[in-house]
């Protein structure tokens, strides 16, 4: 759940000509504390993202009117620096890159699972929110130091591999969410082509083991779906 | 949706009347070109013939001149008393000249032609004014009057002077006429010729709109400009029946292979429909969720694939270390292989190479045989990824000592979708190597599967940068 990084609530714009997919999103759970304005025309949506402020834009890239990498071009060359996440259907090789290139801060492809939006979004939100630079991570006993990359549980420290680590470090960034393993598999090892090997169950049977076995479990599977961090 | 035959669809109107000579463009150039050819021809014609007659004419008008003085100086007078005798001794032994003195009453004294208007200059007679009988010659002169009132002229025959002019009006009339006929007939001939070829090119695009794609100009090997066009044409056509035929595999694997996860889909979300229990309704729902995330994955692999193998250029490509690419897959793979009982070994090139290609793809590439390494194979399996530098190229080796795969199935395994009996357990859409191979062959190189004795040896030759 995103919880409300600045005073007051966060406004984001969501520009997408799917009312089912704007719909399904507004609705969501995981968005209650936020503040989502939906626009379904690329000309509305282009012109409330220069006029309003926001604190990020949800685009997606074949709109009518105007399309999504125009607004968001128009955007930057108006020195509008608000956050871009792309939504979209267009997940070709070069699509992901051109979107990015041209200052998008993030680009999910759909279909998306909404645990995968909110937590792209909440770390979008967390980056606009410098001044909480975090430097420890807590959850229940563990403890990430993020300068010394150490990790406490109960207060003793453990040995933990680099890979495991990161797995560690996003879990503990997206406490109670659904982890999916396609979200794992970007965030920690940089992949999006499809794997065929238990590369994510390995790395979370190792974590699991490095938490200790005898400590209460932290990371659960939540079964056809994902990964969830919370308590026992 | 809207289906449609290839005669039902919009096509632009294609007209099959053969191409008129006339407004030809070849026409006009050749027209054109004959026509500053016939201009510059009658120039230099003109031009000569005015030389050779105004030479003519001067040696003429000399002669007459030369007769005059003559005259002159041996009558030692200008009066028609002194030029008299003179005038009659010449008439008598200079046949080839004409001479007239006449008094101031116009009245012939001494000549061998009729009397004229007394007017002093170069004169040109027709042949009405001599002698009778008239020998129908033109005649040119110089006519004198005289102290006394009388009139002295002396002239020559004109006819040569008359025939070079004649002549070369006639050769610039024959030269405009040979000129125009061969301007013509030649435009013609080479505006067919040309037309000819045309046709034929277009005769053939418009086959190919009707549908036939494989069709392809004709080369006459001669290496001209309609054979390197052709040649050309044919290139973009070939790349856009592979587009094409990349297109409906694409549309066929697609329609093939998201049939099955569909139709297990469809079971589970059945099944989960007709149940009263609730367990058995939430694992059959996580089935179906799963059975989706299949389908998914198999569309966007199959788009992935065919995009990569439309592709005519490496994407985002940049000088990458090989070192620094094994890294990465000992870093993804090190701990699976581990945990699967299997020993991987990635030897890295020392001193380090640098490859230009897409490290995302090349990763890709790498990922893929290593997996394959990795699934199909029994525990204690020894993978070894290696990479040697050659002259020219980079190779890259996958080794295992599994199974292997057997001699007759080694070049079908390439084939997409393609799961031989024997991995048929073990999850995988049957993309992995056609995609490792469509990555080859987009950085221009070659992959091979050898034995390795036991197990298999995948070599990847790719360009060095």
């Amino acid at each position: 759940m995103i919880a409300d990084h600045q005073e007051g609530v966060s406004r984001i714009l969501l520009i997408e000509d799917d009312c089912e997919t704007a719909a399904y999103i507004k609705s969501s759970p995981m968005f209650t504390h936020i503040d989502i304005t939906t626009v379904a025309d690329g000309k509305q949506g282009c012109a409330l993202a220069l006029e309003e402020t926001w604190d990020c834009i949800i685009l997606d890239r074949r709109l009518p009117g105007v399309d999504g990498l125009t607004i968001l071009t128009t955007m930057r060359a108006a020195n509008i620096q608000t956050p871009v996440l792309f939504l979209t259907t267009m997940d070709g090789i070069n699509d992901r890159v051109t979107g990015l290139k041209s200052g998008g801060d993030d680009y999910l492809v759909k279909p998306f699972s909404m645990a995968e939006l909110s937590a792209r979004l909440e770390a979008i939100l967390r980056r606009i929110n410098a001044q909480h630079q975090e430097t420890r991570l807590i959850f229940a006993d563990v403890e990430i130091n993020l300068l010394s990359r150490e990790v406490r549980r109960a207060g003793l420290k453990l040995y933990i591999q680099e890979q495991e680590l990161k797995l560690l470090e996003y879990f503990m960034r997206h406490p109670l969410m659904l982890v999916t393993r396609e979200m794992l598999l970007q965030a920690v090892w940089d992949i999006d082509f499809p794997i065929r090997t238990n590369l994510v169950e390995t790395h979370i049977s190792r974590l699991r083991e490095r938490l200790g076995r005898d400590a209460p479990p932290l990371i659960h599977t939540v079964r056809g779906q994902g990964y969830v961090l919370r308590h026992s | 949706m809207c289906y449609g035959t290839p005669e039902s669809m919009d096509m632009p109107q294609m007209t099959t009347r053969r191409l008129p000579v006339f407004r030809s463009s070849s026409f006009r150039i050749v027209a054109l070109f004959a026509g500053c050819f016939l201009v510059s021809g009658l120039m230099v014609t003109a031009l000569s013939g005015y030389r050779s007659q105004a030479l003519l004419s001067r040696q003429i008008t000399q002669a007459v001149a030369n007769e005059r003085d003559e005259a002159f100086s041996e009558a030692q007078g200008q009066d028609v008393s002194h030029l008299s005798p003179v005038i009659k001794e010449l008439v008598q032994n200079e046949p080839g000249f004409y001479y007239l003195l006449q008094d101031a009453q116009t009245h012939a004294v001494t000549s061998n032609m009729l009397h004229l208007r007394p007017v002093a200059g170069w004169r040109w007679l027709s042949w009405t004014h001599r002698t009778l009988p008239p020998d129908r010659h033109p005649v040119i002169g110089y006519g004198t009057v005289l102290r006394d009132g009388g009139y002295f002229f002396v002239g020559i025959d004109a006819t040569p002077l008359q025939s070079l002019r004649r002549g070369l009006w006639l050769t610039l009339a024959w030269n405009s006429l040979i000129f125009l006929l061969i301007g013509l007939g030649g435009g013609f001939t080479l505006s067919r010729l040309v037309l000819g070829k045309i046709e034929t090119i277009s005769m053939t695009a418009r086959e190919i709109m009707r549908g036939d794609i494989s069709r392809r100009l004709s080369l006459n090997a001669t290496g001209d400009e309609f054979d390197h066009l052709a040649g050309s044409l044919n290139a973009m056509l070939d790349r856009n029946e592979a587009l094409i035929a990349s297109v409906r595999q694409v549309s066929d694997d697609i329609a093939h292979d998201m049939r099955r996860p569909l139709a297990r889909l469809g079971q589970h979300l059945d099944k989960a429909m007709e149940t009263l229990h609730p367990e058995i309704r939430d694992s059959a729902l996580i089935r179906a969720k799963a059975d989706l995330h299949d389908a998914l994955e198999i569309f966007s692999s199959v788009l992935r694939l065919a995009q990569i193998e439309a592709g005519d250029r490496v994407p985002d490509a940049a000088l990458c270390s090989v070192k620094n690419l094994f890294d990465k897959i000992r870093y993804f793979y090190q701990a699976v292989a581990e945990d699967c009982g299997k020993i991987l070994v990635v030897s890295a090139p020392e001193p380090d190479v640098m490859i230009e290609g897409s490290r995302v793809l090349l990763i890709q590439m790498l990922s893929n045989l290593i997996e394959n390494a990795i699934n199909h194979s029994p525990p204690s399996t020894r993978i070894v990824l290696s990479a040697e530098l050659d002259k020219t190229a980079i190779v890259f080796a996958v080794t295992d000592t599994g199974p292997g795969i057997p001699l007759a199935e080694r070049e079908r395994v390439f084939e997409k979708m393609v799961r031989l009996d024997s991995s048929r357990t073990v999850p995988g859409t049957g993309l992995g190597l056609s995609m490792v191979r469509a990555i080859v062959r987009l950085h221009g190189g070659s992959i091979r599967l050898q034995d390795n004795n036991p197990g298999l040896r995948c070599e990847i030759t790719l360009p060095k940068s």
